[in-house]
C-alpha cells in the first residue's frame, strides 16, 4: 500500500470543522486516512505544503460539458475556436480546442488545472444518455456524471395528471437507471412541452400545460416527492420557469412554495431573481433580498448561483422558449432541437457586455446571491457554465468575493442605474477561505450526497487542491501549485501529469417492476426507437460507481 | 533592397508562414530569417528548410517568388508595408490584414483577405473562392480595404463582407456577395447564380456577361439611374491600371433593391442594354 503525506499545509476542510490549520494529510490507496499513531513513520511520497493552503478538490455542481447540446454548440461556435488557444498534446495530454465549449479532453484538464476533481453536467435528456457517457469517458481526470432532464417528459406528465404517484416514482426510478444518471432535473416545467406544440411558453407556475391538463407547479410538487420517497442523493434540481424575464422572481418564489416543504435546489437563481415588467426591460431590477429571505428560513432549499461574467459566450439550454428568446435579443445564430417525448434544447451565442444595464444588474444580482445568502452550507459557486460564463472565471469570482474592493472598482465602471436597482453596492460583506472552500467543494458535494467528495476526514477520495497563497487571489486560485486526484498528483505547477479516465457516478434506485410493462406499452406507442435498446447497457460504462441514496430506498 | 524569399524546395505539404511578417524579419539578417519557425502540416520548421532569403526588409518590402501556390497565409495579419508575390499564392493572402499592400503577379488560393480590416491586395491573376469573406462562423468578412483582381473569382466572394470594395475583372462564381452586410463588389464578367442572397446594405455591380443576370424572386427592381458616386470608383479602379470598359462610365444602370429576406437595404446594379 503505497501512502502520500502532503505535510505543513494551511488546511481548510470546513466539513470537518478545520479552519486554517496547519496540519498534515495522509493518503492510503486513493483515499484520505488518519495520520498514522507512530510520528517517525514515513509516507513513500511527501509533498511538502508549507506555507500553501490546501482544500478539498472543486466540485461543480452545474454545468454543461457533455452530449448533443454541447456537441452542437462546439460545431456552431468555430469563430471562437478559431482564435481560442488551444491545448497542445503532450506526453500526458491530447490536443484540444477551447473557448466557451471546450472539447472533451481540453475540459478534463480545465478543470483539474482549475483544482475542481468533480463535475456534473445538468440537462441529459434521456435518448442521449450514451452519448454523454461516450464523451464523459472521453473527459479525462475528473469525477462526473449528469441529472437527467424530466420535466416535460410526457409520461411524467401523465402521470401528475393522473395522480398516479407510484407509477410516476416508478419511472423516475426506471429512468435513472436507464439512462445511468444521477439525478432528476427539471428544465421550465412543462413550458418547453408548450414551445413545442404551440410556439408558446409556461408564462406562470399555474398555467396549463396544453394536452396534458397539468400546470408547472403540479409537476414540482410531484417530481420533488417522487424524488424525496425514492432517498435520492441529490434533491429535485430545478431551473424554473421564466428563466432570464424580468418580473420572474414571483415565479421563483412561487416554484420554492410549490415544493410543499419537499428538498429542492433552485438552479442557477440569479437568472430567476429579476424584477419588473416581462414586456419592459428598462424596468429592470433585482429581487434577491426577497427571495435569499425566503432561502435563508427554509431548510429544504439549496441554490447555486449561475454567476454572468462579462465577454463573449454560449448559451446552451434544455428551455428552448428561452433559446429563441436569446437569439431574438442578440440576433446571433441560433441552435434548436426537439428530443422526442422528452425535452427540448436551444443554443445561442452571447455577449454579457459592461455597458449594457441589464447585464450589468445580472452580474450584479449574481454576487448580492452569494453576499446575502446566511448559510453558506446552502449555495454553491456555478456560472452555468457557459452560460453565464465558462467555469474559468471561478476564480475571479473568488477574487470578488473576498474582496469589497475589486467588486466596488468594477461597480464603478458599470451603469449608474445599478447602485439604485440592487443592493450589491451597500454589501461589505467579504469571503473568508473558509468560505470560499464551502461553496466551491464542501456544500456542492453536501448538496449532492457525495460523502465522500468535499472534505478531507479520513476515508474521503484524496481529491486535494493546494494552492500557492498570493497576494493576487484570482492568480491563486488560477494556478494551483498541486492537484491531487484520487491519491495521485494530477497537475503540478500548472501541468496536466497525468490523464487517468476519473469516474462516472450514477444511482440505481429500486422500483416496482410491475410498473414497467406500463412504461413499455407507452414507450412502443410514441418513440422512434425500440424499448430493448433504450436502457443504457452496463458495456456502456467504463469506471462507475453507485452511489446510495439517502434512505433505504435508493 | 528587399527581403527576398524564394522558394527553393517546394512541399507537398502546405507550408503556414504567418510568422514572416514585419514585426518579426524587420532588422533581421538573412540568416535570422531563414530560422523563423513556419508550420508544415502539423509540425514547426525553419524557413531557410525550404526557401532561401536575400535581402532585408528594412525598407519595409517583401518579395516572395518561386512557385508558392502551396505556400499558405502570406502577408496573413500584416498592418504595414508591401508584399509582393511574384507567382502563385496559397490560402489565406493578407487574411486579417489591417494596413499595407499586397500584389500577387499570378494567382492567389481561397480566402484571400478574409476579414481584412484595411490595405489592399491586388491579385493579377485569378483569385480562389471566399476572397473578403467571414471565415466559417464568423459574424463579419471583411470590414475595410480593398480587394482588386485582374482574373476570375470563385464562388462567395465577400461573404458576410461589412466594408470595403472588391472588383473582379472576370467571372465571378455563385453567391457573390451572400450575407453582405454593407460594401462594394463589382463583377465585370460574368457572375454565377444567386448573387446577393442575404446580403443587407451594400452595393454589388455586374458589369458582365452575355446575358442579364438572374435575379433571385427576393429582390425587386427599383428603376434606372446614373449614380454619380459609382463613377468616380470606376474611374479610381481605371487609375490603377485596372481594365474599365468606357462605356460603364456613361452607362444607365438598372438598380434590384433586397434581400428582402432580410433587411432588403442593398442593391444590385446592371447596367442597361444602350
Amino acid at each position: 500500500m503505497t501512502t502520500l503525506k502532503i505535510s505543513g499545509g494551511t488546511i481548510f476542510d470546513p466539513a470537518n470543522g478545520v479552519d486554517g490549520d496547519v496540519r498534515d494529510v495522509w493518503i492510503e490507496e486513493g483515499r484520505i486516512v488518519a495520520p498514522p499513531g507512530d510520528p517517525h513513520q514515513r509516507a513513500d511520497k511527501t509533498v511538502d505544503a508549507t506555507g500553501m493552503v490546501v482544500m478539498p478538490g472543486g466540485v461543480d455542481m452545474h454545468c454543461h460539458i457533455a452530449g448533443p447540446k454541447v456537441n452542437a454548440a462546439r460545431k456552431m461556435r468555430p469563430e471562437e475556436k478559431r482564435t481560442s488557444p488551444p491545448v497542445r498534446r503532450t506526453p500526458h495530454t491530447r490536443s484540444g480546442t477551447t473557448g466557451s465549449v471546450p472539447s472533451t479532453f481540453a475540459t478534463g484538464y480545465l478543470y483539474a488545472g482549475l483544482g475542481y476533481t468533480t463535475a456534473f453536467d445538468a440537462a441529459v435528456p434521456p435518448l442521449a444518455a450514451r452519448h454523454v457517457l461516450e464523451e464523459l469517458h472521453d473527459t479525462p481526470i475528473i469525477d462526473k456524471g449528469f441529472y437527467v432532464l424530466m420535466g416535460n417528459n410526457h409520461y411524467i406528465m401523465q402521470q401528475v395528471r393522473a395522480g398516479e404517484p407510484e407509477r410516476l416514482k416508478a419511472y423516475v426510478a426506471w429512468l435513472l437507471n436507464a439512462t445511468c444518471g444521477y439525478a432528476v432535473k427539471l428544465v421550465n416545467p412543462g413550458g418547453v412541452e408548450v414551445w413545442k406544440s404551440t410556439g408558446g411558453d409556461a408564462r406562470s407556475i399555474d398555467d396549463p400545460v396544453e394536452h396534458f391538463g397539468v400546470s408547472p407547479r403540479q409537476i414540482v410538487r410531484d417530481v420533488a416527492q417522487a424524488v424525496d420517497r425514492l432517498g435520492l442523493p441529490h434533491a429535485v434540481h430545478i431551473h424554473c420557469n421564466n428563466l432570464g424575464l424580468p418580473g420572474n422572481w414571483q415565479t421563483t418564489l412561487e416554484t420554492m412554495r410549490a415544493l410543499e416543504g419537499h428538498r429542492g435546489h433552485l438552479t442557477h437563481i440569479q437568472f430567476h431573481s429579476y424584477g419588473g415588467d416581462p414586456d419592459d426591460q428598462a424596468t429592470f431590477h433585482s429581487k434577491v433580498v426577497e427571495l435569499v429571505d425566503y432561502v435563508n428560513s427554509h431548510e429544504n432549499l439549496t441554490v447555486d448561483v449561475g454567476q454572468v461574467m462579462f465577454g463573449e459566450t454560449t448559451s446552451m439550454t434544455g428551455d428552448s422558449p428561452l433559446g429563441y428568446y436569446l437569439h431574438k435579443v442578440f440576433g446571433r445564430k441560433w441552435f434548436s432541437a426537439d428530443t422526442e417525448m422528452e425535452a427540448g434544447c436551444g443554443i445561442v451565442p452571447v455577449e454579457y457586455r459592461d455597458k449594457s444595464l441589464v447585464h450589468s444588474l445580472q452580474w450584479a444580482i449574481g454576487l448580492e446571491w452569494y453576499l446575502l445568502a446566511t448559510d453558506p452550507w446552502r449555495i454553491a459557486m456555478s456560472t452555468d457554465h457557459p452560460n453565464g460564463g465558462s467555469f474559468l472565471a471561478y476564480p475571479e469570482i473568488i477574487a470578488l468575493l473576498m474582496d469589497r474592493g475589486r467588486r466596488r472598482d468594477v461597480v464603478q465602471r458599470l451603469p449608474a442605474a445599478v447602485r439604485d436597482r440592487c443592493t450589491l453596492a451597500d454589501l461589505d460583506r467579504e469571503y473568508s477561505m473558509q468560505e470560499i472552500a464551502i461553496v466551491t467543494r464542501a456544500a456542492p458535494a453536501r448538496m449532492l450526497g457525495l460523502t465522500r467528495k468535499g472534505h478531507l476526514g479520513p476515508g474521503a477520495d484524496a481529491d486535494i487542491t493546494v494552492y500557492q497563497p498570493d497576494d493576487d487571489i484570482q492568480r491563486m486560485f488560477e494556478l494551483p501549485r498541486y492537484v491531487i486526484h484520487g491519491g495521485r498528483i494530477v497537475v503540478d505547477d500548472g501541468e496536466i501529469r497525468s490523464s487517468e479516465e476519473g469516474k462516472l457516478f450514477h444511482v440505481a434506485p429500486g422500483y416496482d417492476e410491475a410498473c414497467v410493462p406500463d412504461i413499455r406499452e407507452w414507450f412502443e406507442r410514441n418513440y422512434s426507437i425500440q424499448f430493448r435498446n433504450y436502457p443504457v447497457e452496463a458495456g456502456y460504462l467504463h469506471e462507475h460507481e453507485v452511489v446510495a441514496g439517502r434512505d433505504a430506498g435508493c | 533592397m528587399a527581403l527576398e524569399i524564394t522558394l527553393q524546395t517546394p512541399s507537398t505539404i502546405p507550408l503556414e508562414v504567418d510568422a514572416i511578417g514585419f514585426e518579426a524579419v524587420r532588422g533581421q539578417s538573412p540568416d535570422d530569417v531563414k530560422r523563423t519557425l513556419v508550420q508544415r502540416g502539423n509540425k514547426q520548421t525553419p524557413l531557410g528548410e525550404f526557401f532561401d532569403v536575400q535581402g532585408s526588409a528594412d525598407d519595409d518590402e517583401i518579395v516572395w517568388s518561386g512557385d508558392c501556390a502551396n505556400v499558405k497565409r502570406i502577408g496573413t495579419r500584416l498592418a504595414f508595408g508591401r508584399m509582393r508575390v511574384e507567382g502563385n499564392t496559397g490560402m489565406h493572402l493578407g487574411a486579417e490584414m489591417t494596413g499595407g499592400e499586397i500584389v500577387v503577379e499570378g494567382n492567389a488560393g481561397d480566402w484571400a483577405g478574409a476579414q481584412m480590416r484595411g490595405g489592399s491586395i491586388r491579385i493579377r491573376g485569378n483569385a480562389g473562392h471566399l476572397a473578403g469573406a467571414a471565415y466559417r462562423g464568423g459574424r463579419k468578412g471583411m470590414s475595410g480595404g480593398e480587394i482588386i483582381i485582374d482574373g476570375e473569382a470563385g464562388n462567395e466572394i465577400g461573404n458576410s463582407m461589412r466594408r470595403g470594395t472588391i472588383a473582379i475583372g472576370g467571372r465571378a462564381g455563385d453567391f457573390l456577395g451572400v450575407g453582405m452586410i454593407a460594401g462594394s463588389i463589382f463583377v465585370f464578367g460574368e457572375a454565377g447564380i444567386r448573387q446577393g442572397a442575404g446580403m443587407k446594405r451594400g452595393t454589388i455591380g455586374l458589369f458582365g456577361g452575355e446575358r442579364p443576370p438572374e435575379m433571385l424572386p427576393t429582390f425587386k427592381a427599383a428603376g434606372v439611374f446614373q449614380p454619380t458616386w459609382l463613377r468616380v470608383y470606376l474611374r479610381e479602379l481605371r487609375a490603377r491600371g485596372f481594365a474599365v470598359p468606357g462605356e460603364l462610365l456613361e452607362a444607365t444602370y438598372r438598380r434590384y433593391s433586397g434581400d428582402f429576406l432580410e433587411l432588403g437595404k442593398g442593391e444590385i446594379l446592371v447596367p442597361v442594354a444602350a
